[in-house]
């Protein structure tokens, strides 16, 4: 239940923030990770949140702080590119895309850091015919409240099929695919088998 | 109201009017029907509908009559009978959602009509004979020296298809046949698959990568499949050819938007070889490449170049709505 409540808070969330009330939507995903502490949706957009300075600015009150809008999470995202930080530019620029859905510099950026992402996936998964198993008990994996997708994915992995496999099958983007088995490995939820 | 108001009301319209009842037999015929297809002073009410016209009339009339029955709605068409040129309209008679007739207006057509559907028929059968010709041609063009040949034909191929299709909806449109306008509405998914396949060779020989990101789960978009796989395929032919060896090309969909407003963006991303350049000289550029192709669309493309992540052209198109 409550973990449901977590996912509806998380959407809300992102519903505030795509109409420009960052205040509601930072109390809602402040809110969604109380209820399920290990969501890894609410956690991302807080952490992107506090990378674009958004919650500090909350934290100062109204008025305070640069306004947020897609150019100046865009002009954040190119900042992280400079630092070699794909990952938080990446999740600014989801922001972006919430702020302005389908907005074509955003976009463009997004898929160009996907493209960076992918390849960094794919060298830090391995070789895509190595096999892949899960590596935790049950009561581990449901501690971490994966979403949807996450989820899927994982149930797919049944110790016999290789990774490329399990891309293809998947029924999403390869860089989806690949975004979900690289951090199921860094959870330790599952492992590659050599 | 008596039944004979309408009636004797019909009687003075000069426009040849008939109605027939559900077993396909004439109800009713107002005067000028009668003086037009039967003979002045004559009835024709008994007869079978198919017994009022001869040869192709009789055909374009009976197929005219199913139609609007089947469809329910009203169905324009074209016949010409004793010299003269009809604009006719069949439209179904229901009381109760039960369907008891068909009423069939003839409106006599202009002439300048005729001679429209006259050219498209005409243009017709050479716009066949260019599309078999260059049929036979992409057929000689297999070899990998004939590369940049069968390129040009290609192109030629999709541009005669487009040619066809506006040609088609044009003489829909001057007889009367056209159906309310629908939008045409593509897969993106199904769209970039066929886009890479057509280029996929001509990237091995030259060892650059092509990628595909899409998930399989896209909506359908608006706009024309063609034209899409046009603009893409000239827009990869592009990217290739300003790639460095061993270099990957990305062709990705993803589906964006919230509250009902959707859309699809398709996005060709690679790291050209040398300067990036700014965003506005590629903006430039590919705009001269895709020439009208996007007004055609009724899509938006940009592209964005960044020494720090290389070169993305955006095509954005409007998501269909769903249909039932």
């Amino acid at each position: 239940m409550s973990q449901q409540e977590a996912r509806r808070l998380v959407r809300e969330g992102l519903d505030a923030f795509g109409v420009g009330d960052q205040r509601r939507a930072v109390e809602c995903w402040r809110r969604a990770l109380e209820l399920a502490p290990g969501d890894p949706e609410a956690r991302d957009y807080l952490d992107a949140a506090a990378t674009a300075g958004i919650s500090e600015a909350l934290e100062a009150g109204p008025g305070q702080g640069p306004a947020l809008t897609a150019e100046t999470l865009l002009r954040e995202a190119r900042g992280m590119l400079r630092e070699e930080d794909p990952e938080a530019a990446f999740e600014l620029l989801l922001l972006a895309g919430q702020l302005a859905p389908g907005e074509l510099e955003v976009e463009s950026y997004l898929d160009m850091v996907r493209c960076q992402l992918l390849k960094q996936y794919r060298d830090r998964v391995g070789d895509p015919r190595a096999r892949i198993r899960v590596a935790a008990a049950p009561d581990k994996i449901s501690r971490f409240q994966l979403a949807a997708d996450a989820g899927f994915l994982l149930s797919q992995i049944d110790g016999t099929t290789n990774i490329g496999d399990l891309v293809s099958l998947a029924g999403m983007d390869a860089f989806q695919a690949y975004r979900i088995i690289d951090r199921l490995i860094k959870a330790q939820l599952v492992e590659v088998v050599a | 109201m008596s039944d004979s108001a309408p009636q004797s009301l019909l009687s003075f319209l000069d426009v040849p009017i008939v109605v027939g009842d559900p077993d396909g037999v004439v109800a009713f015929m107002n005067p000028t029907a009668a003086e037009r297809f039967v003979g002045a002073g004559q009835s024709a009410v008994g007869w079978p509908l198919a017994r009022l016209f001869d040869g192709g009339v009789r055909e374009a009339v009976l197929q005219a009559v199913a139609r609007a029955c089947s469809r329910g709605s009203s169905v324009r068409f074209r016949v010409r009978h004793d010299g003269r040129g009809y604009q006719a309209t069949a439209s179904p008679i229901t009381s109760s959602d039960t369907r008891v007739g068909v009423v069939i207006l003839f409106q006599e057509s202009i002439s300048g009509d005729e001679r429209f559907l006259t050219l498209f028929r005409e243009m017709r059968e050479p716009l066949e004979e260019a599309a078999t010709a260059l049929d036979q041609l992409l057929e000689q063009t297999g070899g990998r020296r004939a590369r940049r040949f069968r390129a040009l034909v290609e192109d030629a191929m999709r541009g005669l298809s487009r040619v066809q299709k506006w040609s088609d909806e044009l003489s829909g449109l001057v007889s009367g046949d056209a159906r309310p306008s629908e939008r045409p509405r593509l897969d993106p998914a199904r769209v970039i698959r066929e886009a890479a396949a057509a280029v996929q060779e001509e990237y091995d020989d030259a060892q650059v990568a092509l990628e595909i990101l899409a998930s399989g789960q896209l909506p359908e978009a608006k706009g024309d499949a063609e034209l899409l796989g046009t603009l893409l395929v000239r827009l990869l032919r592009s990217r290739l050819a300003s790639a460095p060896a061993s270099a990957q090309i990305t062709l990705s969909a993803r589906s964006v938007g919230r509250d009902g407003k959707h859309a699809v963006v398709i996005c060709v991303v690679d790291v050209p070889e040398g300067e990036i350049g700014s965003a506005d000289e590629s903006k430039a550029q590919d705009l001269r490449l895709v020439g009208n192709l996007l007004s055609e669309l009724d899509a938006e493309l940009r592209t964005i170049a960044d020494p720090l992540v290389g070169r993305t052209t955006a095509i954005r198109l409007a998501a269909a709505t769903p249909t039932r």
